[in-house]
């Protein structure tokens, strides 16, 4: 352990030691309950944040821990991306917990953090340890913080339902791995594809290892057929907890997923993994967008949608693994990279103020959303940008994630994959149009007008949603540039 | 020593096996012997549990207090704490003082849970 | 005796006592009676880690699994207050599960039956014990044993967060 070692996995220990900062502090005597631990949480997510946009900027990239940490581009964009979520989400939960009283405050705030602190571990885990206790991190807070609103059976059901899940998925990742440092002799990502291949006899080991522990991070990403929990957990869980999950945790999980492509394309075989990713991306796009039309609740409509985004994602790690050695491959990683970027923005947004006409009252219908166009111009705005982006509508930055990684699979020979996929986004645009209708059509249920709170935090964070889905959307190819050195 | 294990890992274990064999024996004849020259009864009230000699009231099946749960998963965690420490403890000496101040960090986040547990009013039976 | 003869015959008789233990864990009606044969589980995984020279976890096993997990385990089935299991009838959905779990299993042994090294050969590169493992974790996994204290702490907090009864959410000073 060397200075160096610290230096570089700051972004991981920042959020670790402000979570443990909250705690202490709230068990200090003569420390009040809520208020100061917020603002310590905000500071530590702010803090977090600034230091991993300012390695990103002096190119901080380098091994740690004797390689089981690998910092590299990919892995500061992706902790960018978590570290950001975690702080608008935040920002939200200080609007969605002061209109209720059944949270605990100091805890809640420590959760996120630690849930962003294994976030930031898994994007830059180089070791099937730290892949696995990175999942945990990030796991168990976010149990808690599902189930957080302890007097709510919704809420608790939601967290019940996600952890008996998750648990089961970890187990299987668990014993993926096993069977993957059986047949490799390494427990190092990137050693384990030449592992498999000097130890050529055991392949079918590593097939089934490399399986398991596919199965556990795509129950992570939302995939289906390990998709069920998604809707009730989104649904049950608090708005904001829900937006951080929905992108954070997508975030950190494909970091895995990029790294383990070389593994997979070696255990699987190259041409089966990329149709096994790219069948299931049909699948995913398809149950998501298909299961988003019927939905009367705006965070289950969400929850679908949050699946057939993670189709589309699919569908680059498709072509990255299809692509392995070709040039075609940093194209799929760069533009997944991107559509990260893209889709915890636009998401982020539109769970903000999913937030916002709540009201405290739990309203979450998107009926609820009526009249929002006349009452409060500049949120149906917003939302609108989001709606749009989320649907895939240019010049929004979710048109252009959307294009790069059709585009990848396009030339990583995919073709029918891509096809399908526009074919799924014509579908999504129908419910996305749906919002859109409600908010400047429709008119509000008496004593369901939307509600018009003027909240500081809220438009903040829905402002700087809209900036960011606007500017990927305007000049794409910078940012994609930028990613490309990901790989 | 290490070498011998690494090849022929379970025969250092080999005086465990009459140990065991003796157990399960004096368990077997324990149970054979008074089934075998025990004189039995059967009747209603032998099957009825003992209540001071009472007709026993309700189920003897109750509902426990979640407060014995609680205490049962902070049992496991510490317990799991002491697991992390046991290889710690033996390889000090060549680990050197790095990895004392690991595991003292080690040790004192987990002092904070239970901290936490304390202020919070968890070790206390009557609350 | 042979070592490599004794590894294979310690081999089998706990993958045998494995076997028969799940097998008893789903069979029982009485939960307190399956949760017994888990121990049993659990003791004879632990004697398959012997024959893998991994001292440490098969005592580790033994000490956390049997010892402290059974511990709440049964919390569990007496907080739950569960008598026997009675027997619903065969669902659709139950033999689908059922056929899915078989198919897993016997694909599984179909396709890895003969693959990896037999049971009497020795598998890992070295021992498992206290030692090594003492070494490896504070020199190579330094990172991951500090994050590990993290998880820990979490889940303690989160165990007294939700378990508190509701009296106290309000005045707890």
């Amino acid at each position: 352990m060397t200075p160096n070692d610290l230096a570089l996995v700051g972004p991981i220990l920042l959020p670790a030691l402000a979570a443990l900062l909250v705690i202490l502090v709230d068990l200090l005597p003569g420390s009040q309950r809520s208020g100061g631990s917020f603002l310590l949480a905000v500071l530590g997510a702010a803090v977090s944040l600034g230091y991993t946009i300012h390695a990103l900027m002096h190119d901080r990239e380098g091994l740690a821990f004797f390689g089981t940490m690998k910092i590299d581009r990919m892995a500061l964009l992706i902790t960018l991306f978590v570290h950001a979520s975690a702080l608008m989400s935040l920002l939200l939960s200080k609007v969605y917990l002061d209109r209720r009283s059944d949270v605990e405050q100091p805890e809640y705030h420590a959760f996120v953090l630690t849930s962003a602190a294994g976030m930031a571990m898994l994007a830059g885990a180089n070791d099937l340890v730290n892949v696995f206790l990175g999942i945990e991190l990030l796991s168990i807070p976010l149990y808690l913080l599902v189930a957080m609103r302890k007097h709510q059976s919704r809420s608790v059901e939601a967290g019940f339902k996600y952890l008996l899940l998750g648990a089961f998925a970890s187990a299987f990742m668990l014993f993926g791995a096993a069977l993957l440092y059986g047949s490799s002799g390494s427990t190092m990502l990137t050693a384990i594809p030449t592992g498999i291949a000097r130890i050529g006899n055991d392949t079918p080991l590593a097939a089934f290892g490399a399986s398991m522990l596919l199965v556990g991070l795509l129950f992570k990403v939302a995939a289906v057929p390990f998709h069920m929990w998604t809707p009730d957990v989104y649904e049950g869980a608090p708005t904001p907890v829900t937006a951080f999950m929905a992108t954070a945790t997508k975030a950190a999980t494909f970091a895995v997923l990029l790294r383990l492509a070389p593994t997979l394309g070696t255990a699987l075989g190259e041409e089966q993994a990329a149709n096994l990713l790219g069948g299931l991306a049909v699948l995913t796009m398809f149950v998501g967008n298909l299961g988003a039309l019927q939905q009367l609740n705006l965070k289950r409509l969400l929850a679908y949608s949050s699946i057939s985004h993670a189709g589309y994602l699919l569908v680059g790690l498709a072509a990255l693994v299809r692509a392995h050695g070709s040039s075609v491959e940093a194209e799929a990683a760069s533009s997944i990279v991107y559509y990260l970027g893209a889709y915890t923005a636009m998401s982020l947004g539109a769970f903000a103020v999913a937030v916002l006409i709540d009201g405290g009252k739990d309203r979450e219908a998107i009926s609820d959303l009526a009249g929002l166009g006349k009452r409060n111009p500049l949120l149906a705005a917003a939302m609108t940008v989001f709606a749009l982006a989320l649907a895939g509508v240019p010049p929004t930055a979710g048109f252009f994630a959307k294009y790069y990684v059709f585009l990848s699979a396009v030339d990583a020979g995919l073709i029918a994959v891509a096809v399908l996929g526009v074919l799924a986004s014509v579908i999504g645009l129908y419910y996305y149009l749906r919002i859109l209708l409600t908010m400047y059509v429709d008119e509000p249920k008496p004593g369901h007008e939307a509600t018009v709170s003027r909240d500081a935090m809220v438009a903040a964070v829905s402002l700087t949603a809209v900036a960011f889905v606007l500017l990927l959307g305007i000049v794409p190819k910078g940012f994609v540039e930028a990613m490309a050195l990901a790989h | 020593m290490l070498a011998e294990t690494a090849t022929a890992p379970i025969t250092g274990f080999t005086p465990l096996v009459p140990y065991v064999l003796v157990a399960l024996t004096v368990f077997a004849v324990l149970m054979l012997v008074p089934k075998l020259l025990g004189k039995r009864s059967y009747s209603k009230d032998k099957f009825v549990a003992y209540e001071c000699g009472v007709d026993p009231i309700g189920s003897a099946r109750q509902r426990f207090s979640v407060h014995f749960y609680l205490v049962a998963v902070l049992f496991i965690l510490f317990d799991i704490e002491a697991v992390f420490l046991f290889p710690w403890a033996i390889s000090l000496q060549e680990i050197g003082s790095a990895g004392f101040i690991s595991a003292l960090l080690f040790v004192g986040v987990l002092a904070l849970g239970l901290a936490y547990a304390w202020r919070r009013g968890v070790l206390d039976w009557n609350n | 005796m042979d070592p490599e003869l004794a590894t294979t015959i310690a081999f089998y008789v706990f993958a045998l006592l494995a076997i028969a233990g799940s097998v008893g864990v789903v069979a029982n009606k009485n939960p307190v009676a399956s949760a017994m044969c888990l121990v049993a589980t659990f003791v004879a995984v632990a004697g398959l880690y012997l024959t893998l020279s991994a001292t440490f976890l098969a005592a580790v096993q033994i000490l956390v699994y049997a010892g402290a997990i059974m511990v709440l385990f049964l919390f569990v089935i007496m907080l739950l207050n569960l008598s026997h299991e009675t027997f619903e009838g065969i669902s659709v959905r139950r033999t689908m599960g059922g056929a899915i779990a078989f198919a897993f299993i016997f694909i599984s042994i179909g396709l890895l039956w003969g693959t990896g090294p037999k049971p009497g050969e020795a598998m890992s590169v070295r021992p498992g014990t206290g030692l090594e493992i003492g070494r490896t974790f504070l020199k190579d996994y330094v990172f991951p044993f500090e994050m590990a204290s993290l998880l820990l702490l979490v889940a303690m907090i989160g165990a007294i967060v939700l378990a508190r009864r509701p009296k106290l959410v309000g005045g707890d000073r």
